[in-house]
């Protein structure tokens, strides 16, 4: 099996992650933030290191400032619901994923509006299109930082930058980038890194998370117990305790920690621009098909390992199955839950064909992918 | 022997600032906040030595951790009392 889904989720995870995650589930390890004996303290730690490996990941001072969420999705609609209230406004781009788009457009019943931040033929959206979709009342800005449709990566330091000295908050959706990009919270001046911890940070799927830069204290979607200031009626404001009520994804977590190692050490350059030689073959294979048309950012061009696909006269959606039952390689077809990109691309018709890549492809998997397409 | 109590809010909190003894080789341990003191509901605290505190305070200082509050208990009275050192409400 050739896989190239790498965007959907990660495979093959490393080792170390399988490990990490039987360790949990095997040795008596308790709840971590609960019981006071050392199986919940050895829990609790192991947690810990999770947290203190995302924040070297991400360049963050403080490893609190995470908090675990199942996926993206969860930490974006906490990050969107936690921010705006009624009369608020928001600007998102018009790339990005429904996991952003629908929340904002939920919001609509509540009195919040929000704004497209126009992207360009290649799907990037510029600091200026930003900028002049800025009102008095805009209270957070959410940008993706690498399409999940067609890799196209957008500015999120000239953006970050571009709206330090403004009283918004500036949420990135890191779906795409964590884990296969350099990304610095202070450079960058994010205030809120929603990230998934299955895709290229390799974890395993149901993990998660969102952090939120000191000083910002957003509503929680959930009430319920967090193992500190019990007597308190509502939910403490320390972080993380204030978005992680309930037990959290222990084992997941105790994997993510270890994937989250593993890349770090790899180093995100060497994996980035491993991604981007593999990213640059494949889209060279596949523009000297014929009838081929792809999206996205043209070749030599920096671009997340995705890429978009349409074959002129044909069905994505017949191609993408031909390519499972044929040829035993992976692919995803359709509109990805990406609506507004697909409008962008002009392909909401026909939907991509999308082929991801990650750690686990190789030279030999392009070759017989543009060789099946032949 | 007189023994250090440090409360914290969490045991997050707790489990970071022990870490980060740790690499000062400075080794306490985390427990449950003895129901004598005051503070209920489930918050957790280091223990140890208490000539570690000044080192324990430092780190709190420069992670930005708030304490609870610091007991040192003499643990060769049999009923222990605890004597608060300083408090630091969040």
């Amino acid at each position: 099996m050739i896989y190239l889904d790498q965007a959907a989720t990660s495979w093959p995870k490393p080792s170390c992650v399988l490990e990490a995650v039987e360790q949990a589930l095997s040795e008596p390890w308790g709840n971590p933030g609960r019981s006071s004996h050392k199986e919940a303290f050895h829990a609790v730690e192991r947690v810990l290191e999770c947290r203190q490996s995302l924040a070297t990941l991400f360049q963050a001072k403080d490893p609190l400032r995470f908090c675990f969420t199942s996926n993206a999705t969860e930490a974006l609609n906490l990050a969107i619901k936690g921010v705006l209230g009624p009369g608020d406004h928001a600007i998102c781009s018009s790339m990005e994923h429904n996991a952003v788009w629908r929340p904002l457009v939920a919001l609509r019943k509540h009195g919040i509006e929000f704004s497209l931040a126009q992207a360009d033929q290649y799907g990037q959206v510029s600091v200026d299109s930003i900028l002049k979709e800025l009102r008095p009342n805009t209270k957070l800005v959410c940008i993706l930082h690498a399409s999940n449709v067609c890799g196209a990566i957008n500015p999120i330091g000239e953006i970050g930058e571009a709206l330090r000295d403004k009283p918004c908050l500036f949420l990135v959706d890191a779906s795409q980038s964590a884990g296969c990009l350099p990304i610095d919270v202070e450079q960058m001046y994010i205030d809120l890194l929603a990230f998934p911890g299955h895709k290229a940070l390799l974890g395993p799927q149901g993990t998660g998370g969102l952090y939120i830069r000191e000083g910002i204290t957003l509503l929680p979607m959930k009430e319920g117990g967090t193992g500190s200031d019990s007597a308190a009626e509502s939910i403490p404001k320390l972080m993380p305790d204030r978005y992680e009520t309930g037990t959290i994804n222990t084992p997941g977590i105790a994997g993510l920690g270890a994937s989250v190692s593993y890349l770090l050490r790899h180093g995100i350059t060497k994996i980035s621009q491993e991604d981007h030689e593999l990213t640059q073959l494949l889209l060279q294979e596949l523009s000297i098909i014929p009838g081929i048309q792809l999206y996205g950012p043209p070749i030599g061009m920096r671009r997340a390992p995705v890429v978009s696909f349409t074959f002129k006269g044909r069905s994505c959606v017949a191609i993408g199955e031909r390519l499972t039952s044929r040829f035993d390689i992976t692919s995803r077809v359709g509109l990805h839950c990406a609506y507004l990109a697909h409008q962008t691309l002009g392909t909401v018709q026909s939907g991509t064909i999308r082929f991801s890549l990650g750690q686990g492809n190789t030279a030999k998997d392009i070759y017989e992918a543009a060789r099946a397409l032949k | 022997m007189k023994q250090l109590f440090a409360v914290f809010p969490s045991l997050n909190q707790a489990a970071l600032v022990r870490r980060h003894l740790l690499a000062r080789e400075i080794y306490l341990d985390l427990c449950r906040t003895p129901e004598c003191l005051r503070y209920t509901g489930c918050s957790f605290a280091l223990k140890g030595d208490s000539n570690d505190m000044d080192q324990l305070q430092t780190v709190c200082k420069e992670i930005s951790i708030s304490l609870r509050g610091v007991f040192e208990a003499d643990t060769e009275q049999e009923r222990k009392p605890f004597l608060e050192l300083s408090e630091e409400e969040q």
